[in-house]
C-alpha cells in the first residue's frame, strides 16, 4: 500500500518539478482527447437523437401494433374502400381492446385513432389532425411536454374533454395557456390541459385527446371528417412480443366478429437485429479522432524519450537510496500515466462545457424536443478516460525502459 | 563479524577492442561497525569501482562481498535493492541532488523506498535531519538554491535520514573550498559517530584521508594498508 501510495506521490512530484515540459507535451494528448471524446459523444448523441425520433415515430421496443379493417360483407362493391366505421363500431372496438389489454395485464398500452376536425382560431376556423390517444401515449412516444401536462386518467371522467396541443395549434388559439384555457374544436368545447414540444415537427397544429373524447364529438363522425378505425398499440417485453402478437390476434379476433385483426411489430428494432444506420458515421469519426490521437501520442512520447535522457542521474541517486528497477519503471510510467490521464480529464471537460453552450446544442440536437435532450454521454467520457489512460501507459512504457536500463554509478557520474 | 567482508575480489570490463579491463586485481577488507575507513588512490586507480562493490551497486567479477556474513552475490537484485538502501548512506562528490526538489523533499527521498512507517512520517525525519547538519532555516528552499557547502549538508542529511550502519562518502569535499571541505568533514564525523555508522571515504585528498582510523591506498587495483592514524 504504503509503495503504491509512494509510486503516485513520486509521479505526481515529477509532474510539479517539470510542469512546463509536461504542459507542453500534454497540449497535443488534452486536444486528441477532446477530439476523441468529442467524436464518441457526436456519434452517441447522433444515436441518441436517431433512437429518441425512430421510437417517436415507430414506437419502443417491442411495440405491437393491432390494426383492425372490416370484412366485405356479401354482395358488397368489393372496390369499395373500407369508409370510416360507425362511432358504434369504434367504441365496440375500444371495448374489445381495453378488456384484452386488461386481461393480459399489459402495463403500457393505448388505443390511437386519428380524425381530421376543425377548431376555432384566433383568426379564424382551421383543420387539425387530432389523435385519440391513452394517458401511456405520452411515454410510449417520447412525447414531451413543455407547459401543463399530458392527458392522465382522471380526465376520462371530464365532462369537457381534455386536450393536449403542440405548439402549432398554441399559436393559432392564443399564443400561451393563460390565453387560451379553452378551445372549440370539433364541434365542442375543450379544456386545453398542456402543450407538447416536439421542435420543428410542431409548425403546423395537431392536438391529443382520449379516444372515446374524440369520438363523441359532434363533428368527429360528420361529412367533413374521417376517423380511422381505432388501432391499439401495446409496449411489452421483447421477449413477450411474438406470443403478445399471436394472443392479442386471437383475443381481438373472436371479440370483434366481421373484423379482421392484423397484429405486428411497428417498433424500428423489428426490422432487423444488424440494423446500424449510425455505423459508418461513427467509425469515420473514431478513425479520425484516432488519428488525431496517435500523433499525439507520437509527440508525447518523443518528449518524454527527450527528458528522460536528461534525468538519467536523478534515477542513479533514486537507486542507491533503495529505488528497484521496478519501482523506477512504475514512476515514470505512473508519470505518464498521472499526467495523461489529468490531459484527458481536461480534455473531457472542455467536450463538457462545449456540449453545454446553446449553439453546440442546437447544432447538435436539431429536431428533437427541448425536454427530451440528453445528457453528455458518459460513454463518451469514461472512453475519454479509460483511452487517456492507455495513451499513458504506452508512451510512458518507452521511457521507463530506456530509465531502468542505465546503470547506477553511470547515471550519477551522467 | 565485520559490517562488510571483501575477500579476493576482482572486476573487470569488457572493452570493445581489446583484452578486458581489469581494475580491481584481488581486494582484501573488513570493515567494522563504526569503523572509519578512508581510500586514497590516483585517478583510474580503481577507488569508485570499490566503491560502486562495497555500495552493493555494483557485483565483482570474482571474489567473495559480504554483509552481516551473509554473501551479497546469493541475493537477487530487489534484495540488494532494499539492503542497499537500508544499510548504507551515500555521500557524492558532486552532491547529486535532485533539482526541482526542496531541501526536505530531497533528504526524503530514501524514505520512499523504505518501510511504511518511515514513509508517513517523512516529513518530520528530514525536518530533523536537516535541523542535525543546521539547515533548519533552509527547510523549503530549493536545492538549486542552496551553497555548495548546504548543499553536501542536504546530501549528508539525505544519507542519515535512514539511520544506515555504513556511510559510503564518494570524495565528499571535492567540489567545495579546503573550508567549506573541513566543515564538512567535522559534520561527518560527527553524525556518524552519533548515528553509530560506519564511515567509508574515498578521496584522493590526503588532509582528508589522514581524518580516519585507518587509512588504505589502492594502486594498481589492489589495496594496500599505508598507516594507522589515531581516530
Amino acid at each position: 500500500m504504503t509503495d503504491v501510495v509512494a509510486a503516485i506521490q513520486d509521479a505526481w512530484t515529477e509532474l510539479r518539478i517539470h510542469r512546463g515540459r509536461v504542459l507542453m507535451s500534454l497540449i497535443g494528448v488534452t486536444v486528441a482527447i477532446a477530439a476523441l471524446t468529442a467524436s464518441v459523444a457526436i456519434g452517441e448523441l447522433a444515436r441518441s437523437t436517431l433512437l429518441v425520433s425512430f421510437e417517436s415515430q415507430s414506437g419502443r421496443a417491442a411495440t405491437l401494433s393491432v390494426n383492425m379493417w372490416q370484412d366485405q360483407q356479401p354482395g358488397g362493391d368489393p372496390f369499395a374502400g373500407p369508409g370510416a366505421p360507425s362511432s358504434a363500431d369504434s367504441l365496440a372496438i375500444i371495448d374489445a381492446m381495453d378488456a384484452a389489454v386488461e386481461r393480459y395485464e399489459i402495463e403500457y398500452s393505448s388505443v390511437v385513432t386519428d380524425a381530421q376536425v376543425m377548431f376555432q382560431g384566433v383568426s379564424g376556423t382551421q383543420g387539425v389532425g387530432v389523435q385519440g390517444v391513452e394517458p401511456d401515449y405520452a411515454l410510449m412516444r417520447h412525447l414531451s411536454v413543455a407547459e401543463g401536462r399530458f392527458l392522465i386518467e382522471s380526465d376520462r371522467a371530464r365532462l369537457a374533454p381534455a386536450v393536449v396541443v403542440n405548439r402549432g395549434m398554441l399559436a393559432a388559439i392564443g399564443g400561451s395557456l393563460e390565453a387560451a384555457r379553452t378551445v372549440e374544436i370539433g364541434g365542442a368545447t375543450a379544456v386545453v390541459v398542456g402543450v407538447v414540444d416536439r421542435g420543428m415537427q410542431d409548425e403546423w397544429p395537431q392536438a391529443w385527446m382520449l379516444p372515446r373524447d374524440l369520438l363523441r364529438m359532434p363533428d368527429a363522425s360528420g361529412p367533413m371528417s374521417y376517423v380511422n378505425p381505432p388501432r391499439l398499440e401495446a409496449w411489452v417485453p421483447i421477449e413477450l412480443a411474438d406470443d403478445g402478437k399471436r394472443m392479442l390476434n386471437q383475443d381481438l379476433t373472436g371479440a370483434l366478429p366481421g373484423w379482421s385483426v392484423d397484429t405486428q411489430r411497428s417498433d424500428w428494432q423489428a426490422w432487423g437485429d444488424d440494423y446500424d444506420p449510425l455505423l459508418p458515421l461513427q467509425l469515420t469519426l473514431v478513425g479520425t479522432a484516432a488519428v488525431i490521437l496517435l500523433l499525439g501520442a507520437l509527440g508525447l512520447i518523443t518528449v518524454a524519450v527527450v527528458s528522460i535522457r536528461q534525468r538519467v542521474r536523478e534515477f542513479g541517486i533514486r537507486r542507491a537510496f533503495g529505488a528497484s528497477r521496478g519501482r523506477i519503471f512504475v514512476a515514470v510510467m505512473l508519470e505518464s500515466v498521472v499526467g495523461t490521464v489529468v490531459a484527458g480529464g481536461i480534455g473531457i471537460a472542455i467536450c463538457i462545457f462545449a456540449y453545454r453552450l446553446p449553439v453546440v446544442q442546437e447544432l447538435l440536437t436539431q429536431g428533437l424536443a427541448g425536454a427530451a435532450l440528453p445528457g453528455f454521454p458518459m460513454a463518451a467520457a469514461i472512453t475519454g478516460l479509460l483511452v487517456s489512460a492507455a495513451v499513458g501507459a504506452l508512451a510512458g512504457s518507452i521511457p521507463a525502459t530506456i530509465a531502468v536500463r542505465s546503470k547506477v554509478i553511470e547515471a550519477i557520474r551522467f | 563479524m565485520p559490517l562488510l567482508h571483501l575477500r579476493g575480489v576482482t572486476r573487470q570490463f569488457a572493452t570493445i577492442d581489446g583484452p578486458a579491463l581489469q581494475i580491481l586485481k584481488g581486494v582484501d577488507l573488513d570493515v567494522a561497525a563504526h569503523d572509519r575507513v578512508s581510500i586514497v588512490g590516483r585517478s583510474g586507480s580503481g577507488k569508485s569501482t570499490l566503491l560502486n562493490i562495497l555500495g552493493l551497486i555494483d557485483q565483482p567479477t570474482t571474489g567473495i562481498v559480504e554483509l552481516d556474513g551473509e554473501p551479497v552475490a546469493l541475493m537477487g537484485g530487489r534484495m540488494r535493492d532494499r539492503l542497499r538502501g537500508a544499510t548504507v548512506g551515500f555521500v557524492f562528490q558532486q552532491f547529486n541532488l535532485i533539482e526541482g526538489l526542496t531541501a526536505a523533499e530531497n533528504v526524503a527521498v530514501p524514505l520512499h523506498y523504505g518501510a511504511g512507517r518511515r514513509y508517513w512520517q517523512r516529513h518530520r525525519l528530514a525536518s530533523e535531519m536537516l535541523d542535525r547538519v543546521g539547515l533548519s532555516h533552509r527547510i523549503h528552499t530549493k536545492a538549486t538554491h542552496l551553497s555548495g557547502g548546504e548543499q553536501q549538508r542536504v546530501a549528508i542529511a539525505r544519507a542519515l535520514v535512514r539511520s544506515p550502519r555504513l556511510i559510503l562518502a564518494d570524495e565528499p569535499t571535492g567540489a567545495l573550498d579546503i573550508e567549506t571541505g573541513g566543515r564538512i568533514m567535522d559534520l561527518l564525523d560527527e553524525v556518524a559517530v552519533d548515528a553509530g555508522a560506519a564511515l567509508v571515504t574515498i578521496t584522493h585528498d590526503v588532509a582528508v584521508a589522514a581524518r580516519a582510523r585507518r587509512m588504505l591506498r589502492i594502486v594498481d587495483g589492489r589495496l594496500e594498508a599505508t598507516e594507522q592514524v589515531a581516530a
